[in-house]
């Protein structure tokens, strides 16, 4: 069964006409989620720019903590592998960061290229006991960036106090390759510019970068089809037939709220948390292993690396990588899914 | 199809031919004139100029600096026309579409980026091959990379340097090497903010010219036709010229590109700032007959500079304008990206846009210095008719200089200098030089059996509105601009080298990626299957 509209299941091409009929009938569409791979991303683009849809991803918070400043004030950025490879001193950002798979792997090794030889990792986030031979400092809840401000002033010497955090000011500048890990979504804009920031000012006179881990549902993977096809980020919109980014005005829940959208075509062939204002508009889902009730309209499509191809985010590589499909399936790929919903939405067009 | 261009002032230097002639296309290819055939279409060129499809050997048009770039200056993404439905996204600003639709409609039929990092090859050929209409190629880099350098410091076989070149270009899909600043990011990462050809990378005790000799030597042995593609140390600085000529020297006759030499033309002076370098450059260019050079014209207004020389973008990070840059210090180099305003009325910026003019024509060899603006970095692409313009026409260059900082006429020859350009020599710089420099035989001419990339131009004293908007363009014998409207947003192929990769330092690479990056060498390949159903690469031959 890959295909249903209203519960019942269809054959695909009953489907897809009734996608492109919901979209192509609707004033304000949105495309959303669009956790997926890349060629399904480009063929969401195509579809997009055919309807004059609106496009919000289900990664839009976590994009917007580390896109807000890299706009306003930019970035100093590493990556994964240089983080192993040359660190001596790890500082990991909030909860999610000291649970990270990549602090995982800096933890069990040491530096093999540049002038470190030992490593050292620091903890900072909200409550949470020490762990064993880590320095781990605690702040409030809600208090991340506060304390990074404070600990960015001591770092460069606007500040001097006794403090709890000083011993973590004071590693940073002795560092050789420094490197902040953190995760935008959790920590939030405003801590996102004081760790830019503070790695920026260390750079003065030694090296430290920061490390944001990237989310779970392939934003950074659309980041860069956004960026190359539209040339902006999303959120972004085509209805007026050239490309409008305005994090705001595009925030598919609020549009739902206040009713300026009409139809939604929610794409995660990558698990991905469905928001609830998908189900309060006329839906067009494509997911894997659905059960038919996730939209009016809805498509089983490959999970891209699994029973599909696709091109995804690798956070280890911190690049784009390809990954065939382990068992190759029936199921078809999304991005098949959207060019037979495009062809048919500019078959009725032409009509 | 066969196709008959006729009544147009056939512009193909390759060929000799400068005068009102025919050119016949049959399909895909340039043909001689068919006996007794009638054409199933006639072009008619009547005052127009006809000449092969333009050539851009550097610009920077793909890949995860160029992405960053759009994120750091949304501001500049800003369009409100509508895009034709024929082809979504082409008045998108800075949207692969755009890139595609603004390069064919100045007769810019091939385009290569200079930067395609191992690391992210396959990032960058997916974006390359959404540009449309173009043909595409990119420059694999080298020479910052741990593995690399690891060989040399381990003192092992030219061979083995041979070999890893060979599949880090075979890998990547790359048409050719470039090395950025050899050494300097690994330098950088170390602490260093200097880095001359003779500097050492502190833990590999490797100097930059061991680095750069060594790629050199492995691009000739490997018989990649395109020259190694260098960006040399001290990018921007006073004295910068001094590195250039020095790597110049350190060539030894090997074949050596020299990417964006204006950004190097600068003679340091008593006292503080710089003057024009462009006659030694020029002069040193005529005693080295192995070497050519890009320009990397400066043109005015606002622009992002993108580069992988981490150090130097580090070190110009103080000039950012707007205050805003980004720094990624990547697995091999990275990126830096700076915001920049080049400035009509300031001193600085007006002694650059003189000195890439200067290179131009106080050039030893039409064949050996090629136009660029190094795209974004010394100003977009799409100002290549203007520059073309002031390269034709002294009194126009009079004109623009009596618009700018007077610093041009204490500092730099430009004002005295008569030379204006012929169409044939425009031709040579845009088409012919880059095809010969790239090892393109089947383009940059219109000789029998040239790839049938043809632009046509309607012939006026105002170059910039003829190279603008060229009245028809055929890509590939298909008309993708017509009345200087995109009509065909036909896929390019994207060009690549055919390497033999080595089994055994295939093996060996791919142990290291594993231990280094979690996965091994297959993580870092471009597939056919990465791009679907479809079919975008071209292979190009090695030197024999």
């Amino acid at each position: 069964m890959s295909a249903w509209i209203r519960g019942q299941a269809v054959d695909v091409p009953a489907a897809v006409d009734a996608a492109a009929a919901s979209l192509s009938g609707a004033r304000a569409p949105v495309i959303a989620g669009l956790a997926a791979d890349v060629d399904a991303l480009r063929a969401a683009f195509a579809l997009g720019a055919r309807l004059g849809a609106s496009f919000d991803p289900v990664s839009a918070a976590h994009l917007y903590a580390d896109l807000a400043v890299l706009a306003g004030a930019g970035t100093v950025t590493t990556t994964p592998s240089e983080t192993i490879a040359r660190a001596d001193l790890v500082v990991a950002v909030g909860a999610r960061a000291a649970a990270s798979s990549i602090l995982d792997i800096v933890r069990s090794t040491e530096p093999t290229i540049g002038r470190a030889r030992t490593r050292t990792v620091m903890l900072l986030r909200e409550g949470g006991g020490p762990n064993s031979n880590e320095r781990s400092f605690a702040v409030a809840p809600g208090e991340v960036a506060p304390a990074l401000a404070l600990v960015r002033a001591l770092a460069t010497g606007r500040q001097r106090l006794d403090h709890p955090l000083a011993p973590l000011a004071e590693a940073l500048p002795k560092a050789l390759y420094g490197v902040l890990l953190y995760d935008p979504g959790e920590i939030g804009e405003l801590a996102v510019e004081m760790l830019q920031g503070l790695a920026a000012e260390l750079n003065e006179t030694t090296r430290v970068f920061t490390l944001p881990l990237a989310d779970s549902w392939q934003g950074r993977a659309l980041l860069q089809v956004s960026a190359w096809t539209t040339g902006t980020a999303p959120r972004l919109g085509l209805g007026r037939g050239f490309p409008e980014h305005d994090p705001w005005r595009f925030d598919a829940g609020r549009q739902a709220r206040e009713k300026e959208i009409d139809a939604v075509m929610w794409l995660a062939s990558v698990d991905a948390p469905r928001p609830d204002w998908v189900a309060t508009v006329p839906s067009v889902a494509l997911v894997r292993a659905p059960d038919g009730r996730e939209g009016d309209v809805v498509f089983a499509v490959a999970a891209p690396g699994e029973d599909g191809d696709g091109v995804l985010w690798d956070e280890r590589r911190g690049a784009l990588v390809f990954r065939g499909a382990r068992a190759a399936g029936a199921i078809p790929g999304a991005a098949a899914i959207v060019r037979a919903i495009d062809g048919a939405v500019a078959a009725r067009r032409a009509a | 199809m066969l196709i008959r261009i006729t009544g147009g002032r056939v512009v193909d230097p390759v060929h000799g031919r400068d005068a009102v002639g025919d050119v016949w296309i049959e399909d895909d290819r340039v043909v001689e004139a068919p006996a007794g055939r009638e054409p199933d279409r006639v072009v008619d060129a009547s005052g127009c100029v006809v000449m092969a499809g333009a050539i851009d050997v550097h610009s920077h048009i793909a890949g995860g600096n160029v992405i960053l770039s759009r994120l750091l200056l949304p501001e500049l993404a800003a369009s409100e026309i509508p895009s034709p439905e024929l082809h979504p996204f082409a008045t998108a600003r800075g949207s692969g579409a755009e890139i595609g639709a603004s390069y064919a409609r100045m007769g810019y039929t091939t385009v290569i980026e200079p930067a395609l990092p191992p690391a992210s090859a396959l990032a960058t050929h997916l974006e390359l091959a959404d540009i449309p209409v173009i043909d595409r190629g990119a420059l694999t880099v080298l020479g910052n990379d741990d593995l690399l350098l690891g060989l040399l410091r381990d003192r092992e076989s030219a061979q083995a340097v041979q070999d890893l070149v060979a599949l880090s270009i075979a890998s990547s899909r790359g048409l050719g090497v470039k090395v950025i600043n050899a050494g300097g990011a690994a330098a950088f990462k170390e602490g260093a903010v200097q880095f001359a050809l003779d500097d050492e990378v502190p833990s590999y005790g490797l100097t930059s010219r061991r680095i750069l000799t060594a790629l050199l030597d492995a691009v000739e042995a490997i018989g990649v036709p395109h020259p190694l593609h260098v960006h040399t140390n001290n990018l921007g600085l006073p004295g910068s010229d001094d590195s250039l000529v020095a790597t110049m020297e350190a060539a030894e006759g090997r074949r050596i590109h020299f990417a964006h030499a204006q950004f190097y033309a600068y003679a340091a002076r008593e006292g503080g700032g710089f003057a024009s370098a462009a006659p030694r450059i020029c002069e040193a260019l005529a005693r080295h007959p192995n070497a050519t050079l890009d320009v990397g014209q400066v043109v005015f207004g606002q622009t992002c500079t993108i580069s992988l020389d981490i150090l130097r973008q580090f070190v110009g990070r103080k000039g950012a304008n707007p205050k805003k840059w980004i720094l990624v210090a990547g697995d091999a180099e990275g990126g830096g990206l700076v915001p920049f305003a080049y400035r009509r009325r300031g001193a600085t910026s007006a002694l650059q846009f003189a000195i890439g003019l200067e290179l131009m024509l106080l050039s030893p060899d039409p064949w050996r210095v090629l136009l660029t603006t190094d795209h974004p970095n010394g100003g977009p692409f799409t100002a290549y008719p203007r520059l073309i313009h002031l390269l034709m026409d002294k009194e126009e260059r009079d004109r623009e200089l009596s618009t700018i900082h007077p610093v041009v006429f204490e500092r730099s020859s430009l004002a005295a200098i008569a030379r204006e350009f012929s169409l044939a020599e425009v031709a040579i710089m845009t088409r012919a030089a880059p095809a010969r420099l790239l090892g393109l035989p089947d383009r940059g001419h219109l000789g029998p059996g040239a790839r049938a990339d043809v632009a046509v131009y309607r012939d006026g004293r105002d170059r910039t509105a003829m190279f603008a908007v060229a009245e028809t363009v055929l890509k590939d014998g298909r008309t993708v601009v017509e009345a200087g409207e995109v009509v065909d947003a036909r896929a390019g192929v994207t060009l690549n080298l055919a390497v033999d990769a080595d089994a055994g330092m295939a093996s060996r690479v791919d142990a290291y990626m594993a231990r280094r990056f979690g996965s091994g060498l297959d993580a870092f390949g471009v597939p056919r299957e990465a791009f679907a159903d479809r079919d975008v690469f071209r292979t190009q031959p090695c030197l024999t």
